[in-house]
């Protein structure tokens, strides 16, 4: 992969890849140190992807992973009633913001790359890297939390 | 009001792409510069291979060839397996099945009192000739990831195309099988797993592992596994053109608990909103080490106040970094069954019980140090 269609490439992805950082670190600064990070790591791996029609899938999983790291080295602690308020202020559905919130990570994220970015099962669990049938699993959870919270209101 | 909830529109909860997180990410791909170009090793493609694929699934599978635990845990989760388990499951006697066009040879089995876990490997009887896959015959090769990319290569079809168009492209075949280990409700822990991989012949290897709950103390666990084959109708996935299956029963020899200590919990560790830490064990086992930290619920606890206030009890190492992962790949609440005690469990990927932990809670909190009774 050259330099323009990697550039080209995180472009398309931009978004994605925001909203996937978003739904682990809930905090735009975090944000921004884990897509660079995540930019220069997939650079540095490019070798590694064999067809570039996956690089949607393949980004996500360095990305993921950026996350992780960045969370390790936060120094700050940020309350999470805070994070739910300000998000859901600049969100189109506030509620659906503070629904999706409340929801564990491990819930979260799947619902997040299967139903907001459309990745297949397949390409979530892989993503993800876990099994498929423990991504299912956790989307069949995540649904029902989900609607849970939104018809608490 | 009730809502129902809409998948599609679950963008709508997210601000748009602030500027500084485009600027940020968008400067870090701009900075990259090109090196000189690795030349990429290029996959056999040809049709004449994929023929000998075909044949080969047909014929005894050399062992050294399929895929282990060992194999899946590198593959896809950074986790090594303990070379004691490794041991244990190498010197597994190998048990075959026939299900209709498919024999299944359980390879690797292992089981303590936390996990029992086996690999089946798949392949079509002598003579048939087709294609084997696993549970989504109708989804596109690649969406299994890594590992069947290459089989696609080695097919000599487009990775993007579905298992039943590369067996409509080869005139073959497709079979989907599926080998889960069942195990008794009363010794059943967390969510089990199972994933298959494809070894270099085209066979599968079936990963299927289910964590217990800690009370397994027979010699022997008195299992099953569930197999599965369909013979594909490329024309109507709704209808195959065969199915076959069948519980097999199996048992597997369950590993001795080779240590168990437990650690003090400190009084600033012991009230986590409406429950009590109790108490924080280890038990060591050939798989690994497992962590679980006992709750009582207090006054006003409900279940899903201890979901909510339990669910990132992490145990970390003392300085705050993750520990390897455990075999099982999960951990958090395991137990609500014996309420008003509530069990949060996790394994790490240790060889030894460590001397001192972290256990961190929700808030985000510094982790709270623990040592060991003596």
């Amino acid at each position: 992969m050259d330099r323009d269609s990697f550039i080209a490439e995180i472009e398309a992805c931009s978004g994605m890849m925001y909203r996937v950082a978003w739904s682990i670190l809930r905090n735009n600064a975090d944000c921004e140190d884990a897509l660079q990070e995540a930019a220069l790591k997939a650079w540095e791996k490019r070798g590694h992807l064999r067809n570039e029609a996956y690089f949607r899938t393949w980004i996500t999983r360095i990305l993921i992973n950026a996350c992780y790291d960045t969370q390790r080295k936060r120094r700050r602690v940020i309350p999470l009633d805070e994070v739910a308020e300000r998000a859901a202020a600049a969100s189109p559905d506030p509620t659906l913001t503070l629904a999706l919130e409340a929801l564990p990570e491990k819930l979260r994220l799947p619902l997040v790359l299967c139903y907001s970015e459309g990745m297949s099962y397949e390409e979530a669990a892989a993503a993800l890297r876990i099994p498929l049938s423990t991504l299912r699993g956790r989307i069949h959870r995540g649904r029902g939390q989900l609607r849970k919270e939104l018809n608490a209101e | 009001m009730k809502r129902e909830m809409d998948p599609l529109k679950l963008r709508n909860a997210f601000e748009p792409m602030p500027d500084g997180c485009y600027n940020a990410l968008m400067k870090a791909a701009r900075s990259v510069k090109e090196e000189k170009t690795v030349k990429r090793t290029a996959f056999r493609t040809a049709v004449v291979a994929a023929c000998i694929i075909l044949a080969a699934m047909a014929a005894a599978v050399a062992a050294g060839s399929i895929l282990g635990w060992n194999d899946f845990f590198k593959l896809y989760h950074n986790v090594a397996v303990p070379q004691t388990a490794q041991e244990i499951m190498a010197a597994s006697q190998p048990e075959s099945f026939r299900l209709g066009d498919v024999v299944f040879t359980v390879r690797e089995r292992y089981s303590d009192a936390h996990l029992a876990m086996i690999t089946t490997e798949a392949h079509l009887a002598e003579g048939v000739t087709g294609i084997i896959t696993a549970d989504a015959p109708f989804d596109p090769i690649s969406a299994y990831g890594d590992n069947s990319a290459a089989v696609a290569a080695r097919l000599g079809v487009d990775p993007g195309m579905t298992w039943a168009e590369a067996a409509r492209q080869l005139n073959v075949p497709l079979y989907s099988v599926t080998a889960m280990l069942e195990v008794p409700e009363a010794l059943c822990g967390s969510e089990a797993f199972a994933d298959p991989l494809f070894n270099e012949d085209g066979s599968l290897s079936y990963f299927s592992l289910q964590p217990l709950n800690g009370t397994a103390d027979a010699a022997q666990l008195v299992c099953q596994v569930w197999l599965r084959v369909e013979r594909e109708n490329l024309d109507d996935p709704e209808h195959p053109m065969n199915e076959w299956k069948a519980y097999e029963p199996l048992s597997i020899a369950v590993q001795p608990t080779l240590d168990a200590r437990e650690y003090a919990v400190p009084a600033e560790a012991q009230t986590q909103g409406n429950f009590t830490l109790e108490s924080v064990q280890a038990q060591l086992t050939p798989s690994g080490v497992h962590l679980i930290a006992v709750f009582a619920a207090q006054a006003g606890a409900t279940e899903e106040k201890a979901y909510e206030r339990l669910r990132e009890v992490r145990f970390v190492q003392p300085d705050g970094s993750e520990y390897p992962t455990g075999m099982n790949l999960s951990g958090g609440i395991s137990n609500l069954d014996q309420w008003p005690q509530v069990e949060v469990k996790q394994m790490i990927g240790t060889e030894k019980i460590p001397e001192r932990i972290g256990m961190s809670f929700a808030g985000g909190q510094q982790p709270i140090q623990l040592t060991l009774k003596k």
